[in-house]
């Protein structure tokens, strides 16, 4: 606690965003670093006082505003930020035929593209990005961060198959058999949606809407809605779930139950591009709880606080001790 | 950082982006823009047209490090310039200086554990007394929780203006605050 404060009144205390934060945020990670301090200099205990009501003192009342109102309005921002479908207006002759031809060429372009023998397309997401990517056949691919698929658009027809590093959820149209390949298994449906996730040597698959059929060393396994399955130690871990709302990631909300600290670390990093350091002892420590993609420091306090951690941030590169005695 | 996806997602042209960041944002907005006016329809106008705006200019928005600055500083502008518009059309004389008024509501506990009702009068009526510009400043820093250097680009003022004003503002809500106030502390040490 820095040592500059013992020269404020209440007054600039009032005014001190660290005072702010600790008033408005009480039983927080810096109620204890303002509470040693306090008991390091008790005579600034009246000044402490005054300077937390006046804080508290303002309070301002705000009319609540209704959903009603929010929605009306975006309809407005909706309506007037449209793409315009309709044609644009008519162009003199010359011009409509330079159209033409433009899109003839276009049109010359992309068929060589999709024609040639090696059509592989990559999707990849940086730490802190994700990313939705339309199949050739309408289906949909969600990508969390830090992960990448890879497909062959020319043999989509024929074969629904791609593979997948990090994680992803997917909605497939009905059709053909469609394959998604991983480092350690696949998994292969009809009509369905669901989510696989790779992370940390991790093999799960959550099966949200029709069947799917997962197989990793000539062990398979078939899911259906509401089912999981995780590939651990050479063996299939089943369980069930709850599919309401979707996969977390694709909220934003990142729940553990006693997970070790390196995947929710891992996890951090992907979501906020970050770069975390701490030591082994603290990775292998268990997590139960969740953060969310909101404000990394909130996320930061969601996980350290109940461990007893402190964590240090600078720029992207943050740093998580174990919190030290200040008693 | 979510805040600055969306906004990277927005000026790649990413419709979802940009209801995302006025669903978010809009309550926000629409509260701050009714302490410059009660016209709730001119302060949905201008969220209106702020929002419509960031679409069309969103090639040419550059990265920001507040989001939420950011769009509180524009909405400040629209809500200000659509007022001395308002103003110039009904009169001739100079538009005068804007008004910023809020309600205090004070926290029923804390009331009932530290203030009698006299002192809550007395912070009612304090704060009622300060200028729009101190509501304001006080507004944007304990309300909406904002860096004094955001605050200073928001209402376009230089730093120590804004530190001075939330001193004065503070001092003067002290002293109205004080006699009495020593013995409400001193039943809690």
């Amino acid at each position: 606690m820095n040592d500059k404060y013992l020269k404020y009144d209440a007054v600039k205390l009032a005014q001190e965003d660290a005072f702010i934060r600790w008033v408005q945020e009480e039983g927080g990670r810096r109620s204890q670093e303002w509470e040693a301090w306090l008991a390091r200099h008790p005579e600034k205990q009246r000044e402490v006082d005054e300077a937390r009501l006046l804080v508290q003192a303002i309070a301002i009342k705000e009319e609540a505003v209704s959903q009603g109102r929010v929605d009306k309005l975006w309809d407005r921002i909706d309506a007037a930020t449209k793409t315009p479908a309709q044609a644009s207006p008519a162009r003199p002759m010359a011009y409509r035929w330079l159209g033409y031809a433009a899109a003839a060429a276009l049109a010359l372009l992309a068929a060589f593209f999709f024609l040639r023998p090696d059509s592989a397309i990559t999707v990849k997401t940086a730490y802190g990005q994700i990313t939705e990517h339309r199949l050739p056949d309408g289906s949909t691919v969600r990508l969390n961060a830090g992960s990448t698929i890879r497909y062959h658009a020319n043999e989509w027809n024929s074969a629904r198959q791609l593979s997948l590093e990090g994680e992803a959820f997917f909605e497939v149209e009905k059709g053909k058999p469609f394959k998604v390949i991983t480092p350690k298994g696949d998994v292969e449906v009809l009509g369905t949606s669901f989510n696989i996730n790779t992370f940390e040597g991790h093999f799960d698959v959550q099966c949200y809407t029709g069947r799917v059929q997962v197989s990793a060393n000539g062990s398979q396994e078939i899911l259906t809605a509401g089912q999981l399955a995780q590939w651990e130690e050479s063996a299939w871990q089943r369980a069930t779930f709850d599919t309401d709302g979707g996969p977390g990631w694709q909220r934003g909300r990142f729940e553990y139950h006693s997970a070790p600290l390196r995947e929710v670390f891992a996890e951090m990093e992907r979501q906020f591009d970050i770069r975390i350091d701490a030591p082994d002892s603290i990775l292998a420590r268990t997590y139960t709880g969740a953060f969310e993609r909101q404000a990394l420091d909130s996320a930061l306090y969601r996980v350290c606080w109940p461990m007893k951690l402190n964590a240090e941030r600078r720029d992207n590169k943050v740093s998580i001790r174990p919190e030290e005695n200040i008693d | 950082m979510s805040e600055s996806l969306l906004w990277s997602q927005l000026r790649e042209g990413r419709k979802a982006a940009l209801e995302k960041l006025y669903r978010s944002h809009a309550p926000a907005l629409l509260q701050y823009g009714g302490k410059f006016s009660t016209d709730q329809q001119l302060v949905e106008d201008c969220l209106q047209d702020l929002f419509i705006d960031l679409w069309q200019r969103r090639g040419q928005l550059s990265p920001v490090s507040s989001v939420q600055s950011y769009l509180l500083v524009a909405m400040r502008r629209r809500v200000i310039r659509q007022l001395s518009r308002q103003q110039k059309h009904e009169t001739t004389e100079e538009p005068e200086e804007h008004q910023f008024d809020f309600e205090i509501a004070i926290d029923e506990q804390i009331a009932a554990r530290e203030l009698s009702h006299e002192q809550q009068r007395k912070l009612k009526q304090a704060l009622e007394q300060l200028s729009a510009r101190q509501k304001e400043a006080i507004y944007l820093k304990y309300q909406l929780g904002m860096d004094y250097e955001d605050i200073c680009k928001a209402m376009d003022i230089s730093y120590q203006s804004v530190r001075n004003l939330a001193h004065s503002a503070l001092s003067r809500l002290k002293e109205l605050l004080a006699g009495g106030w020593w013995l409400v502390i001193g039943l809690y040490c």
